[in-house]
């Protein structure tokens, strides 16, 4: 082989050199400008609570598509990039570093739940990439935090409204409580109970259960009991809709009391479950399927068209929380991950699918008004609004 | 202070509870008598038989069918198992067919995880009275007189095949001595698979009692049952027929009881454990069980 001279062989390395450095840059999305706007999101897509992370996945999916049809974020396609936690913190973790240093998104949405999304956060919060949430209701998530914004419900708020509904919308002065043993459930009873208190109902029972429980007899058989003989008007059970099975029970025990749930029983996944006996059941939530803004509709229509079943609270959220965050890097109109939180905590008066938000708290928590959803023919209808600021803003 | 009623009213539950339990342990304990292997695995055919009487239902609208394929899916399900993973280990020490065991649980659960779903399915069986009965004063739930009856025959049935039929006995002298009931003529392998069909029958008509009562399937409807057939045959007495039957009722009727009044203490699941502890400890042959 002739030889090449020693000066030429550099040229050609060098040379050779810059365009793999270049070609891998540009595949990175790193030189010369991304070509699509990376967002990171994570849900539970596998394991128990999958029902729930496939829901907030195609509630996400529909935002992405609405925004790209209608020309992208600040000029550019919205490109959704998907994980799954398995409900696992340990692997939210693993997930969110992926996101923030392999996939370099420029920020993400939680569609999981709060056991998930408080080990995620502090990830996102040290890297300082924005993390918005959808609907976990751990205070924790955004607590002391710089980089994180929640669009979905707090517990304290939702308890707060389920005491105040108990009594003064629905007359109650006798109230039982079943919650699901962990902060959210925990943060529920606890709010609810002050403000049934604090509005002179009686609290005649509370106590809690595993997320693994399906038999619910030992609790339901003494809440029987009181009500056979102390009386009782609302049972307030605080689950997800994995304990529907408790509504059947419940009323299969001949316990007459009114049913009264908070968000976690908001899928139609828990009217499946609870069968006839979800019939009349009112829950605490953000997402009002009669509401008249059109965007609601059009979401309720595409949801349904994508998966044959009806949408909720989760997919509601998932979608606002990715509409929020494409509003805000609009507002922002730069990438920089410090500008597009600033336009977050600014952002005000964004009437979406899962309610409407009027403002954000300095804790980084949204103030919005919730609904009361019912049963009615196996579906949920409004049954009433709560917009009162002293229920639904966070002290925090 | 607690009322007759309130009790009697736990009692009923708890009696319900514990026959789903005692349903999938009397499987288990036939199995173990005879190989002397736990079959871990028999809480992956009650979730088959859960799912296959939901396909049943949900396709045909058939109670009839539904409890067909409750039993005919699980008994399939089950002969396979023992033929492919215990008859070929017989003679192996008994820590391999029950990883074996352990690791078919587990695969055929998430089998069925990825193929229907990870998610529970409501199923509700049109037909099944829903409404509260009430007897002298106590509430039943219909569900109740069906799930107690049910394995309450089911124990009768079976003991009464065990005690006064020709397979029965002869199942009976191959859990004694294997060797020597061959040598005297017992179809070693054919009683087997009878043996592990009869308990899949069981176990599936277990996971439709289930869904019965609960009013739904979930691929991990298997997770808490597994450990718990085994409280009830250590409880019971490994082998014991009336003891899975007795044990899964005890089982049912301290769970709801110590949950009710002591629930703050500890998780409901807790208690199962402390009743296996406390057996081993005081009885280890369980109730029916022979001292060794």
């Amino acid at each position: 082989m002739r030889s090449i001279s020693t000066p030429k062989l550099i040229a050609i390395i060098v040379v050779l050199a810059i365009i793999a450095v270049a070609a891998y840059a540009i595949l990175r999305g790193g030189i010369g400008g991304p070509e699509t706007i990376k967002i990171g999101f994570f849900a539970p897509l596998t394991g128990p609570a999958s029902a729930d992370g496939i829901a907030a996945r195609t509630g996400a999916e529909i935002a992405v598509e609405i925004l790209n049809e209608q020309g992208g974020v600040l000029g550019k396609k919205v490109e959704l990039v998907v994980y799954d936690d398995a409900l696992n913190p340990d692997q939210a973790i693993a997930v969110s570093h992926k996101m923030i240093e392999q996939d370099q998104v420029v920020a993400a949405v939680s569609g999981s739940y709060s056991s998930t999304t408080l080990a995620a956060s502090s990830v996102f919060d040290e890297a300082g990439v924005p993390l918005v949430v959808a609907y976990a209701v751990n205070p924790l998530i955004t607590k002391d935090k710089q980089f994180v914004i929640r669009v979905g419900m707090v517990a304290e708020v939702e308890g707060r409204a389920a005491g105040y509904t108990a009594v003064n919308l629905l007359g109650a002065r006798k109230v039982a409580i079943l919650y699901i043993d962990n902060p959210y459930g925990k943060a529920l009873a606890d709010n609810a109970k002050a403000k049934l208190e604090e509005l002179g109902a009686e609290v005649v029972f509370v106590d809690k259960f595993q997320f693994a429980t399906d038999d619910f007899s030992p609790w339901l058989n003494q809440i029987k009991s009181i009500e056979e003989t102390k009386g009782l008007d609302v049972l307030m059970i605080f689950g997800y809709y994995q304990h529907a099975t408790a509504v059947k029970q419940a009323r299969e025990l001949g316990i007459k009391a009114q049913i009264l749930g908070a968000e976690g029983f908001d899928s139609p996944k828990f009217i499946e479950i609870a069968g006839p006996a979800a019939e009349g059941v009112i829950i605490v939530t953000d997402f009002d399927r009669d509401s008249p803004n059109p965007l609601v509709k059009e979401f309720i229509k595409r949801y349904r068209e994508k998966r044959g079943i009806e949408p909720d609270m989760v997919a509601a959220s998932a979608f606002d929380a990715v509409m929020v965050l494409a509003k805000a890097i609009e507002k922002a109109g730069s990438l920089d991950k410090q500008k597009i939180m600033d336009a977050l905590r600014g952002l005000t008066d964004y009437d979406g699918v899962a309610g409407k938000i009027l403002r954000f708290t300095p804790g980084g928590n949204a103030v919005k008004e919730l609904t009361l959803q019912i049963v009615r023919n196996g579906e949920f209808r409004r049954y009433g609004m709560i917009t009162e600021e002293e229920i639904i803003v966070p002290s925090e | 202070m607690v009322s007759t009623e309130a009790l009697l009213q736990h009692l009923v539950s708890g009696l319900t509870v514990g026959s789903i339990y005692a349903a999938t342990a009397l499987g288990l304990t036939i199995v173990y008598g005879l190989l002397k292997v736990l079959h871990i695995a028999h809480a992956a055919v009650y979730v088959i038989g859960g799912y296959a009487a939901y396909i049943a239902y949900t396709s045909t609208g058939s109670i009839v069918l539904a409890v067909a394929a409750a039993a005919v899916v699980p008994a399939v399900a089950g002969v396979v198992l023992a033929r492919i993973l215990y008859m070929p280990m017989l003679e192996k020490p008994r820590h391999i067919p029950l990883m074996l065991s352990i690791a078919a649980f587990l695969l055929i659960e998430e089998l069925i995880a990825n193929i229907f779903g990870h998610h529970p399915k409501g199923f509700h069986i049109e037909g099944v009275p829903t409404d509260p009965i009430d007897i002298g004063g106590i509430t039943i739930r219909p569900s109740s007189l069906i799930v107690v009856p049910v394995t309450v025959l089911a124990t009768i049935a079976l003991w009464v095949a065990y005690n006064r039929t020709k397979m029965g006995i002869a199942s009976q002298a191959l859990v004694q001595d294997m060797e020597v009931a061959q040598a005297l003529g017992v179809n070693m392998p054919f009683i087997v698979y009878v043996n592990f069909a009869i308990g899949s029958i069981l176990a599936g008509i277990a996971g439709l009692l289930y869904a019965v009562h609960y009013g739904s399937i979930s691929p991990y409807m298997g997770d808490v049952v597994a450990y718990k057939a085994l409280v009830v045959i250590v409880l019971g007495g490994f082998g014991s027929i009336m003891g899975a039957l007795v044990g899964g009722l005890i089982l049912g009727v301290a769970e709801e009881v110590l949950t009710s009044y002591l629930g703050y203490i500890l998780p409901r699941e807790a208690y199962a454990f402390i009743v296996l502890i406390l057996l081993l400890i005081l009885r280890p042959q369980g109730l029916f069980g022979r001292a060794e």
